[in-house]
């Protein structure tokens, strides 16, 4: 049984229609990513699976759970964290705070420790208000909010935008590791080159429908599919 | 020209009339934080809270069973208005909002006046708490003196709550981004109606504890609301420390400017409310980028 299996998922915001019957799949331990032109609806892709949207129609199965049109923290409950593209960490709670907070209702909560393992970085900066991180600390810790939770799957919209070379190398690594660990991701990226080393299969999704789905290698051998699509 | 001693009586006044103001702006300022509601209503409540605990002083002759009441009935009221109607407002335009919570405090004080009339009530100070005390350079009445330190005591209580505790780190969390704390599995429809509930209970305590300085009468939070208003928007909205801050700037302005007219004193509080509103848009101590 897939991780997450959608069919037929439609969603507006406001009168705009966003998504079209989309349908997708993931299955457990593997790397998803999902790519378009901005505004193709990548992001709201990702709001709907979360609850952040609620989606107009169809069917959202996590782990075997009908998730459409439940509330946000009931879906992070069953175990499925976004991390957001504006990161939206509390400004004025610090860094440990962010974490603690993060995992006041998780069942398998991890020690903090684990998390500054992963980014000693943010060990460093534990006391710091959210408001005086870096763009890269912030996006350290929007990860490091989300694995707190030990999520089945996680949805990463755009970790390494707007970020130095160096840190998004780093973050890169992150997050090969936690795939190589196993975990679960969706990941929407405008940096294809990253998207596509670190996921094993790929949607293209374009004005809301799905235009495309295969493997990384496939769609890296179909330059036409990234010219059409991507516009790269 | 000046009389000194009158100047300091009044700037002492205001002292109490601003911890007064900051402890039910605050409440008004966490409501709106984190539930993004302006409630129309928080003057209703500070008179509920008032008349609660008249009852309850009525019954038991005690002043404090009749602050107890006073901010226990109206915490209930503020969690079961939330309950029944306020969680139906969330995803409704703000136009909506005002006008449901207007709607309520009107409900609220009718309700008042039908069952109580329209004569203003009194709550006597507690016995060790009556009459004057001598400053050494003035006398002024023990029971302010005293309502200062309990305002006092009470927004430390809120500042415990809010700044040491789980629950009000939540909340803090919440007055951000209300939409982040229920992507962590945080159920924030329950944090509201608890944040409902607090705020509304800092006015209801505040019209109690209050109550045997100004009697009280059906349409005693009207005035009250319109001053917690403008303590809001010079403190900057969602923000506990602007909302203390504010309520003693907006106490000083109205105890002094009352003391050469007081006619004047709405005049001056809406001019410094316009000021920072030019100056500093989002209040003195408020986050930019609010919705």
């Amino acid at each position: 049984m897939s991780m997450l299996d959608v069919t037929g998922l439609n969603a507006h915001y406001g009168d705009s229609h966003i998504l079209f019957d989309v349908a997708l799949r993931v299955d457990r331990n593997e790397v998803v990513a999902l790519l378009g032109r901005n505004g193709a609806g990548k992001s709201t892709m990702l709001k709907s699976l979360m609850g952040v949207v609620k989606p107009s129609s169809g069917s959202i199965l996590f782990d075997g759970e009908q998730i459409a049109g439940r509330k946000s923290h009931t879906i992070a409950r069953a175990g499925m964290q976004l991390v957001h593209e504006d990161r939206r960490i509390f400004g004025s709670l610090n860094v440990e705070e962010n974490l603690v907070l993060a995992g006041l209702t998780a069942k398998g909560r991890w020690p903090l420790d684990r998390v500054y393992e992963i980014f000693p970085r943010l060990k460093e900066r534990r006391t710091s208000r959210g408001t005086d991180l870096s763009g890269g600390e912030q996006q350290m810790l929007a990860i490091g909010r989300a694995l707190v939770r030990d999520p089945k799957i996680i949805l990463l919209d755009e970790p390494f935008e707007g970020l130095a070379p160096v840190i998004v190398q780093d973050l890169v690594r992150t997050c090969r590791e936690l795939a190589m660990a196993g975990q679960t991701i969706i990941l929407v990226e405008q940096n294809i080159a990253a998207a596509l080393t670190l996921a094993t299969r790929a949607y293209i999704i374009n004005n809301g429908h799905i235009a495309h789905e295969g493997p990384t290698g496939e769609i890296r051998a179909q330059p036409e599919l990234l010219q059409r699509y991507l516009g790269v | 020209m000046v009389n000194w001693a009158n100047f300091i009586s009044q700037c002492f006044n205001g002292l109490v009339l601003g911890a007064l103001l900051a402890l039910i702006s605050s409440g008004l300022t966490i409501i709106y934080g984190t539930l993004g509601v302006l409630n129309l209503a928080h003057g209703a409540m500070f008179m509920l809270g008032g008349y609660a605990g008249w009852v309850a002083y009525t019954y038991s002759g005690s002043f404090l069973v009749a602050v107890a009441a006073g901010s226990l009935f109206v915490m209930l009221v503020g969690i079961v208005v939330e309950r029944l109607i306020i969680r139906h407002f969330y995803t409704r335009p703000h136009e909506d909002q005002l006008l449901v919570t207007f709607g309520l405090s009107i409900v609220f004080v009718e309700a008042v006046r039908f069952f109580f009339g329209s004569l203003s009530k009194m709550v006597p100070p507690p016995g060790p708490l009556v009459g004057i005390t001598p400053l050494g350079f003035m006398m002024y009445p023990t029971y302010r003196l005293a309502l200062l330190g309990i305002v006092a005591v009470a927004l430390l209580a809120l500042y415990f709550v809010l700044y040491r505790t789980r629950i009000g780190m939540i909340v803090r969390a919440g007055i951000e981004d209300s939409v982040m704390v229920d992507s962590l599995g945080i159920d924030v429809y329950k944090i509201f109606m608890l944040v409902f509930g607090i705020g509304a209970m800092a006015a209801g305590f505040a019209g109690i504890v209050n109550a045997p300085v100004v009697s009280i009468a059906p349409d005693v939070g009207e005035a009250i609301l319109v001053q917690t208003f403008v303590v809001v928007v010079i403190g900057g909205v969602g923000s506990f420390p602007g909302a203390i801050l504010g309520g003693l700037i907006a106490g000083q302005i109205i105890s002094i400017t009352s003391m050469f007219n007081p006619g004047y004193a709405y005049i001056m509080l809406f001019v410094a409310m316009t000021l920072v509103l030019v100056l500093r848009p989002y209040g003195l101590l408020g986050a930019a980028g609010r919705e």
